[in-house]
Order: structure tokens, then sequence, then C-alpha cells
């Protein structure tokens, strides 16, 4: 006998094979069912889970997936109606001020048409952008802070002056977007000893904002007085417009 | 006269596709081959206690698959292949739990169901305890089913080889527990 035939003699003693009644099969048999509809609805709310889970995955990843990258071609895109959107005071005088220039005014000698600039800034396609912007300097303010100064409503006397709503920062659409050059410039003039001078002197502030000029392709800040009192546009100029690389218009309109 | 509908009926019951034909035929089984099962599980775990659960969780996953084969020749063969991967999974648990609980696990021996004069059996059993569960799959198919080594190969899920290996390394591993009675 080979040790194969012994162990297939021996191994069924080692199994114990026990019967069970009818009865007993038949209460066994309910358990496997019982079990097994437990164990479908189980898969079924497990499934429902986990789509769910997936569901909200892709939904947070699409938002995390919102990059600056593609804001910023938005935003360039609708560059050139900021202007309109944040001077929303002075838009009107801006206009005025093309026709109204002083005499013997260097500084808006050489601005381009107001009224022509912001009109033909509606057209995106056309619009340059530009490519180098000029980098910060030290000291400056700092541009994620909130709100524009010139989207508020015309005062309730109905003069249409910012002095006594001009807060410290104007901050752009989008931090390190297109405007953020004029956005820097802005804020130092707010931060100025200028802006306060222009408080206490009662000069009319009308319009103050990002301003894009096409035929140079860059972006300046605009700021609109009543009237130019004491040199005051000189002086703002010679405050904001340190930066060659960005232009500068001062309009000094009158009502 | 039968309508369609009862024809139709009437075939489906001949040839076993009725609805509800598949969880009749698995009761069917269950009923017949249940005690079988369990001493299988019971061998293959070396748990007399958890084979009656075994085999229930078989066929409890053989009601929620969809591969449950309609020849009735291949239905205990399908459900030897679920309730030994039901066994080796729980096998593999209920090692990772001794190892990490040895507080909580007493293995079960088997002599302790056997009683008196059985020292030879219970030498045996101590031997086949001492085997890996692939080693004792093979060994309780090959020679207490009776499987040829092409379909102990295919319940187990492995290549022929592998089975010959398993069977070989276990019949050593007796022959030097137990002896030779050649």
């Amino acid at each position: 006998m080979t040790f194969e035939d012994n162990l297939r003699r021996r191994l069924p003693e080692t199994v114990t094979e026990q019967d069970a009644s009818a009865k007993e099969l038949a209460t066994l048999w309910d358990n496997v069912m019982v079990r097994s509809r437990r164990r479908k609805s189980l898969q079924r709310v497990a499934a429902a889970s986990a789509i769910s889970v997936v569901v909200v995955a892709v939904a947070l990843v699409g938002l995390s997936h919102r990059s600056p990258t593609s804001l910023e071609v938005g935003v360039a895109s609708r560059g050139p109606e900021k202007p309109t959107s944040v001077a929303s005071a002075g838009t009107t005088t801006v206009k005025g001020a093309a026709t109204s220039t002083p005499a013997g005014s260097a500084q808006t000698t050489h601005a381009p048409e107001p009224s022509a600039t912001l009109g033909s800034q509606a057209d995106p396609t056309t619009t340059p952008v530009p490519t180098s912007l000029p980098t910060p300097t030290s000291g400056q303010p700092d541009v994620t802070s909130p709100t524009s100064t010139t989207s508020d409503p015309p005062t309730p006397d109905g003069t249409g002056c910012l002095n006594d709503r001009l807060v410290p920062y104007y901050e752009p659409d989008v931090p390190n977007g297109p405007d953020a050059p004029a956005a820097r410039l802005i804020n130092r003039f707010l931060a100025s000893q200028a802006a306060l001078d222009l408080r206490s002197s009662g000069t009319c502030l009308l319009a103050i904002g990002p301003f894009f000029d096409q035929q140079t392709g860059d972006w300046g800040a605009l700021v609109s007085v009543r009237e130019d009192t004491s040199g005051l546009a000189t002086r703002i100029r010679d405050l904001i417009g340190l930066d060659g690389s960005v232009q500068v218009f001062v309009s000094d309109a009158t009502r | 006269m039968l309508v369609d509908a009862e024809i139709q009926v009437t075939a489906q019951a001949r040839n076993g596709t009725y609805p509800g034909a598949r969880s009749d035929q698995i009761r069917t089984l269950f009923l017949t081959a249940r005690p079988k099962l369990v001493a299988l599980a019971s061998s293959l775990t070396q748990n007399p206690e958890g084979a009656a659960d075994v085999v229930q969780d078989a066929f409890v996953r053989a009601l929620n698959a969809s591969s449950f084969p309609v020849a009735p020749d291949e239905q205990l063969f399908y459900m030897i292949r679920v309730v030994i991967n039901v066994a080796r999974n729980r096998a593999r648990r209920e090692a990772v739990a001794g190892r990490a609980f040895p507080w909580l696990h007493r293995p079960v021996r088997f002599d302790e169901h056997l009683g008196e004069g059985h020292d030879e059996t219970g030498r045996l059993l101590d031997s086949i305890a001492h085997l890996s569960i692939r080693q004792r799959e093979a060994i309780y198919l090959r020679y207490w089913l009776d499987l040829s080594i092409v379909d102990t190969a295919a319940a187990m899920g492995v290549s022929k080889g592998a089975v010959k290996t398993h069977t070989a390394r276990a019949m050593s591993q007796l022959k030097s527990a137990i002896g030779d009675p050649r």
C-alpha cells in the first residue's frame, strides 16, 4: 500500500460530516436568503455612496482647477471694460475733459482722446495687453487689500466728489492681472500726502481708476479732478508717474 | 390550448431558465451538498466551529453572483471553488487576527472532537494542521474528493504544476510526521 493509498483511506476519518434535519436545513436556507438580501441592499448603498463620493470629488477638483491663468485670460479679454467699471463717478467727466483741457497744462497735452480711448477699449480683440509689466517697488501698498474707491455712487449732495469716500487702496479684479501696475500706481497715490492734501484742500476728486492707452499699449492711472488747484495735477503726476513704463494721464475736468 | 405565455413558462421550467430557477437550483444544492461542503471548509480552515458559517457565506455569494453555472454537474464544483475561496480568506483573516490579538484567537484542534481511540488519526490531523492552507487544499481535493489534477488546479485557481508542487510538499511533510506505511 502506497502512502497515497494510505492517505486516501485515512483522510475521510479526519473529516466530520454532520447531517442536519430537514427542518434545520430549511432554517439554515432561510438564513442564507436573509443574508443574501442584506448583502444586496448593502451593495446598493455602497454603490450609491461611491457614486456620491465620486460626484463630490469631481466637483471639488473642478472648482480647484479654476486656475489663475484661465482667469487672467478672461480678464485680458475684458480688460478694456475696467475703466468704465471702476470709474463710475468720473466717466462722464473724463469724456468732458477731452474738450476742456486747460491751456498750458503740460500733463494733458499728451493724453489721448479719453472718449475715443474708452470707446475703443470695448473691442477686446484689438486691445493690446502689456507684455512687460513694471515690477512693484518696495514700500508700495498692498494691492490685495479690499475695495475700489471709485465704484461708489455719487454723494448725496450730488457733487460727485469722492473725497470723503476715499479708502486707502484700490484692488484690481485679479492680482497680477494686466491692470495691476495701474492699481499699484493708484494705491501709491491714495496712500500719499497728495491724497491727504486733496482732502484737506477741498479739491473735488471725480474719478480715479486704471486707464489703458491703446496707442502705447500701457496701463496708467486716470485721475480726474474738477479743477486743478495749486498745481495738484502736476503733483499727482510727479508722484505716481515716476515709473517711466506707465504713462499717467491727469484729466482736469470742470463742470 | 396553451397560450404563448404559458408555452414560454413551460419551456423555461423545462430548461431551468424560469424566474427564480437559479435560486431554486442553489437551494437544492444547499440541501444536498451542505454536509460535504461544511466538512471541506472545516478541514481547510481547521476550525469546525466556523465551517458552517463559511458554507453559508459561500451560498450567499453564489446567490448574488451572475456566474453560477446552469449545468447541474458544474454546480457542485462551482460551490467547492467558492467554499475554498471563502475559507482561504477567512483563514488569512484569522491568521492576521491571531498575530495581532493572540489572546483572542484560540486555535481549535480536530482531535478535541474525535474522542478516544483515534491516535493515528489525531497524529494525521496534527500533521495536516501544520500544512499551509494551499497544501491542505491540494491534499483534501486530491485524496478526499478524488479530484483530478486538472480539476484540483481549477478549483484552487492555480496551475497544474502548482498543484503538483503543493501536493508533493504536503506529502513529504506528512510522511516525515506520521511515517510511511510501506
